[in-house]
């Protein structure tokens, strides 16, 4: 686990240097000291998390790359929380999620919007029709005026996409 | 022939997701799925393929189980529906004095230098008769050309710029993750992909038009299945249904970010479309005129500048003069 230290750096030294510009820079970004706090402490978490032994040339351009990819992170899961919510109060019957509910679906949002990314609109359409709403390939087809067989050929082509993401994008 | 490990594995994927789509299919009957299950036990990496498939459903079993299951796809929709289009505002045109050249030489900006684009997620314009270059965050270079909004959008699985108006140009810079990330241009009609490259990207009417310079792309139409490459030297177009070759780039095309205008024996009238671009003056040209062809390369770096005197150059070059037609307003016609 703690790579940083087997390839001769050390990380509290690391800490002590830029720990304080980085969360000046989330908190400009954020516009919350706390927010950036955890974003600081989860960006050094994942420099502890290195795969790479080779030491860290450039500490400041790795922490904002890393930083950023969490920012953008955090922005992406705070519009789907918003989007999500304001799906959930047009239902005609309210629905109240708990925090823990809450917490499971972002996540499980986070994952699917990130498998997403690469489809064409209508195939992306198509996916979350099967996989969410449950709804057949004849009612897809129907609801976005192609056929069946189109349908079947989308279903191949969004699966292949995301299994192509995972095999391209080892997260982490 | 020998198969690679790799090349295996991507073709068990392939077969995985065709498996996945015939078996969500409502008809799939046990026939079906006693060949799936011989599919699976053929080879060891089919299995692990599969084991994926099942990866990636869970997430989407969870968002069923616990909340309605509606609210989860609009939100994911929701959040890559594009920005409205927003109307350019012209710049100053009433403010402007009437007729003559005078009033072309309202402040247009000028094209800036270079610079570095810090935000990951921004949206960027450009004002008509104004240019800009920058820098994105993995080297690419990225023009914009008068009148122009795209929003550049860099995630951790793609390299994303959507052109909603106007025309870019890119010089793709390396991506130094350790996975590169695809580029990719998006319009209303489709995707292009930077295949490692010098292109540029313009939306026209109803299509959009791809001239490439260096490498290749690939055009996706939005609502169609074939692509097609297109190679340095080469130029090609989507609509949202199919894309199709258009023949040699244009220079055209990749003079503009250095400032130039370049006619290549095209007729005057659509060289002044061209030109109309950087400028809010209306252009025209009669129809004794209209026809003339027209060779030459224009400074067009400060229109405001630039545009007397490449409207001065016509008149030396052709037999035809400039005459003021209205407010804001000119015509050219025959001498």
């Amino acid at each position: 686990m703690d790579l940083a230290a087997a390839s001769g750096e050390c990380i509290g030294d690391i800490y002590r240097a830029h720990h304080g510009w980085l969360h000046g820079w989330l908190r400009r970004q954020t516009g919350c000291g706390e927010r950036a706090a955890d974003l600081a402490h989860d960006t050094f978490l994942r420099l502890l998390g290195r795969q790479e032994a080779k030491p860290l040339g450039e500490p400041r351009a790795y922490l904002t790359t890393v930083a950023r990819g969490l920012l953008v992170d955090f922005w992406r899961r705070q519009a789907l929380e918003r989007a999500w919510l304001d799906a959930l109060s047009s239902q005609p019957e309210p629905f109240a999620p708990s925090p823990e509910e809450k917490a499971l679906t972002l996540e499980a949002l986070m994952q699917v919007d990130a498998m997403l990314d690469r489809l064409k609109p209508r195939v992306r359409e198509a996916f979350l029709l099967s996989q969410l709403d449950g709804l057949t390939y004849r009612e897809i087809g129907e609801r976005l005026s192609v056929s069946e067989r189109m349908i079947k050929k989308y279903m191949a082509e969004a699966m292949l996409n995301c299994l192509m993401l995972n095999v391209d994008e080892p997260r982490g | 022939m020998w198969t690679s490990p790799v090349d295996k594995d991507n073709a068990a994927l392939a077969a995985a997701a065709e498996w996945f789509a015939r078996l969500g299919d409502e008809t799939a009957d046990e026939v079906e799925r006693q060949r799936w299950r011989e599919w699976l036990a053929a080879a060891p990496e089919h299995a692990r393929a599969w084991a994926r498939v099942e990866m990636i459903a869970r997430p989407f079993s969870r968002l069923r189980a616990n909340t309605p299951p509606a609210c989860s796809r609009q939100a994911l929709l929701e959040v890559r529906r594009e920005p409205r289009r927003q109307t350019l505002r012209l710049l100053g045109v009433g403010a402007m004095a009437l007729g003559g050249f005078a009033l072309l030489g309202a402040a247009l900006p000028r094209p800036t230098q270079w610079q570095v684009l810090a935000a990951l997620n921004a949206d960027l314009r450009t004002g008509v008769g104004e240019t800009r270059q920058l820098e994105l965050d993995d080297g690419s270079q990225l023009s914009l050309n008068t009148a122009t909004r795209v929003k550049v959008d860099y995630n951790d699985a793609l390299r994303r710029i959507v052109l909603y108006d106007g025309e870019i140009l890119l010089d793709s810079g390396v991506d130094r993750r350790n996975v590169p990330r695809p580029l990719v241009v998006d319009t209303v009609h489709g995707r292009v992909t930077a295949l490692g490259t010098r292109f540029s990207v313009r939306r026209v009417g109803d299509q959009t038009r791809v001239d490439v310079f260096a490498g290749a792309v690939r055009l996706a139409p939005l609502d169609g299945d074939a692509t097609l490459t297109v190679e340095a030297g080469e130029s090609g177009h989507l609509t949202a249904r199919q894309a199709a070759a258009n023949g040699a780039a244009a220079a055209a095309r990749e003079g503009w970010t250095k400032g130039l205008l370049i006619a290549d024996n095209v007729p005057l009238a659509d060289f002044l479309a061209e030109l109309g671009r950087y400028t809010t003056v209306k252009l025209e040209a009669e129809p004794r005129v209209s026809q003339l062809r027209l060779v030459g390369v224009y400074r067009i770096g400060n229109p405001g500048r630039d545009l007397p005197l490449i409207l001065a150059a016509l008149e030396g070059s052709l037999p035809l003069r400039v005459a003021t037609a209205g407010h804001d307003h000119l015509r050219l016609i025959a001498k």
